[in-house]
């Protein structure tokens, strides 16, 4: 009986995670429903691979109105032998490209005005803006400004292009 | 030592598999532990962000309690004691229980990091159900059908991505590799630069390469032992390119994790057609 079970319950997994595939209609469904992320997605790195890098910058508006510079939020580090064995920084970066990959996908759907303020209400703005804020540590700082940079690689291929530029928003 | 023999015993590959797969979740756990701080109120990771993401129902389920920073380092200590544990005692009844805690804190962590999870982690998860399945279940059967599970996932993550690849037209011109490793998030200089005065047949090649191996990565199931190494040296090799010069360092733990049962599969399925 509970080797019927189990054999239903693996087969089950197996055929979710087939259909979880991007080539089927059916991932997004599953991917609604998943809610412990327990259907893989394999394709790593295709069909089409990320070609880009995420730059973050932020700036600050002081409260006499001065404004300082950009700073870059460092977000990758120097390629060492030993981030084979340990590489905490990669959940790092990964969380914040993971931000920066879902606001593009929101300024490329963005067609109206209307939608363009919404970003603002998106998961991935607020966390960034909180992220930033908690940077800008000057005890004088008022505002805080960001900007998601998207570069091309060591060799650059095409020219940097600019995904967002927040407003500044009261810290 | 005959490892043939050794590799067709469900518990021996099991306990294998229970070791690497601690390793990775001690390593894992660490990693996490050097970026606490970003669990805070003040990092990427902070709950008072997460949650805003999160289902209403784990909030008003005390989601609070467990995943703030505290919480999240209470869950990380548990994962590296059990984890431990397993590395030291793999087959045991408080094993079940240590694979048990790991479980429930991996499908915790799942639902907390909305972001910033990757496909190590999704292995990982599939790893850790399916020998807790092994574990509770005291049926030899239950560990077989777990270790071909486990096997089954395995290569279907990488005939997915060869497939997947050779669908791709970046990846069958061989662009695809330069572009890569031109990135400062997964790249090398080194290797980008090589790659970018080099005859692009080398990019070709290098594209072909991965692609046919992954989608052929059936034949470890298929290919006689001792032959069907290849594969697995190969995976062997790939993934630690991968935690050497791309930073995936978890991936090659994970995915090294199924490879006992990749053998086990191969064997058992060659005597059933022998």
């Amino acid at each position: 009986m509970f080797l019927l079970v189990v054999l239903t319950f693996y087969l089950g997994w197996i055929l979710l995670t087939c259909m979880n595939q991007h080539s089927f209609m059916s991932d997004t469904w599953v991917q609604k429903y998943d809610i412990f992320h327990l259907v893989p997605i394999w394709t790593f790195f295709a069909p089409n691979p990320g070609v880009s890098d995420y730059n973050l910058l932020f700036r600050v508006k002081k409260a006499d109105g001065s404004i300082s510079g950009f700073q870059e939020v460092p977000l990758r580090s120097e390629k060492k032998i030993a981030m084979a064995l340990f590489n905490p920084n990669r959940r790092l970066q990964k969380a914040l490209h993971d931000h920066a990959r879902a606001i593009i996908m929101n300024v490329d759907d963005c067609i109206t005005e209307q939608t363009k303020a919404n970003i603002k209400l998106t998961f991935s703005y607020i966390s960034i803006l909180n992220f930033c804020s908690k940077l800008a540590k000057k005890p004088d700082a008022y505002a805080v400004q960001f900007m998601i940079i998207e570069t091309f690689g060591y060799n650059e291929l095409t020219e940097p292009r600019l995904i967002l530029n927040s407003e500044f928003h009261r810290i | 030592m005959n490892l043939s023999v050794d590799f067709a015993q469900a518990a021996f590959v099991d306990a294998c598999i229970i070791r690497i797969y601690s390793f990775a979740i001690c390593l894992t756990s660490l990693e996490y532990f050097a970026i606490i701080k970003q669990f805070g109120k003040e990092g990427i990771y902070s709950w008072e962000m997460m949650r805003l993401n999160v289902s209403h129902k784990f909030n008003e389920l005390g989601a609070h309690y467990f995943f703030n920073k505290t919480g999240v380092i209470v869950i990380l200590l548990a994962r590296m004691i059990c984890g431990i544990y397993l590395l030291v005692i793999p087959n045991s009844i408080i094993s079940g229980c240590a694979l048990a805690l790991i479980v429930i804190t991996s499908l915790m962590l799942s639902i907390r990091n909305t972001i910033g999870n990757d496909g190590s982690d999704q292995m990982s998860v599939i790893l850790g159900i399916s020998l807790l399945i092994s574990a509770v279940f005291k049926d030899i059967r239950i560990k077989e059908l777990s270790l071909y599970f486990i096997a089954t996932q395995s290569i279907l993550s990488y005939v997915i991505a060869g497939i997947a690849k050779l669908a791709s037209k970046k990846w069958r011109s061989g662009i695809a590799v330069f572009q890569i490793m031109n990135t400062e998030s997964f790249g090398s200089k080194k290797v980008a630069g090589y790659l970018k005065v080099a005859h692009p047949i080398a990019g070709v090649i290098a594209a072909w390469h991965i692609m046919t191996v992954e989608a052929l990565f059936f034949m470890a199931l298929f290919l006689p032992y001792p032959y069907m190494l290849i594969f697995l040296f190969w995976g062997v090799g790939f993934h630690f390119y991968n935690a050497v010069v791309m930073g995936l360092n978890n991936f090659f733990w994970v995915f090294i994790a199924t490879y006992p049962a990749i053998i086990y599969t191969n064997l058992i399925l060659h005597v059933f057609f022998k």
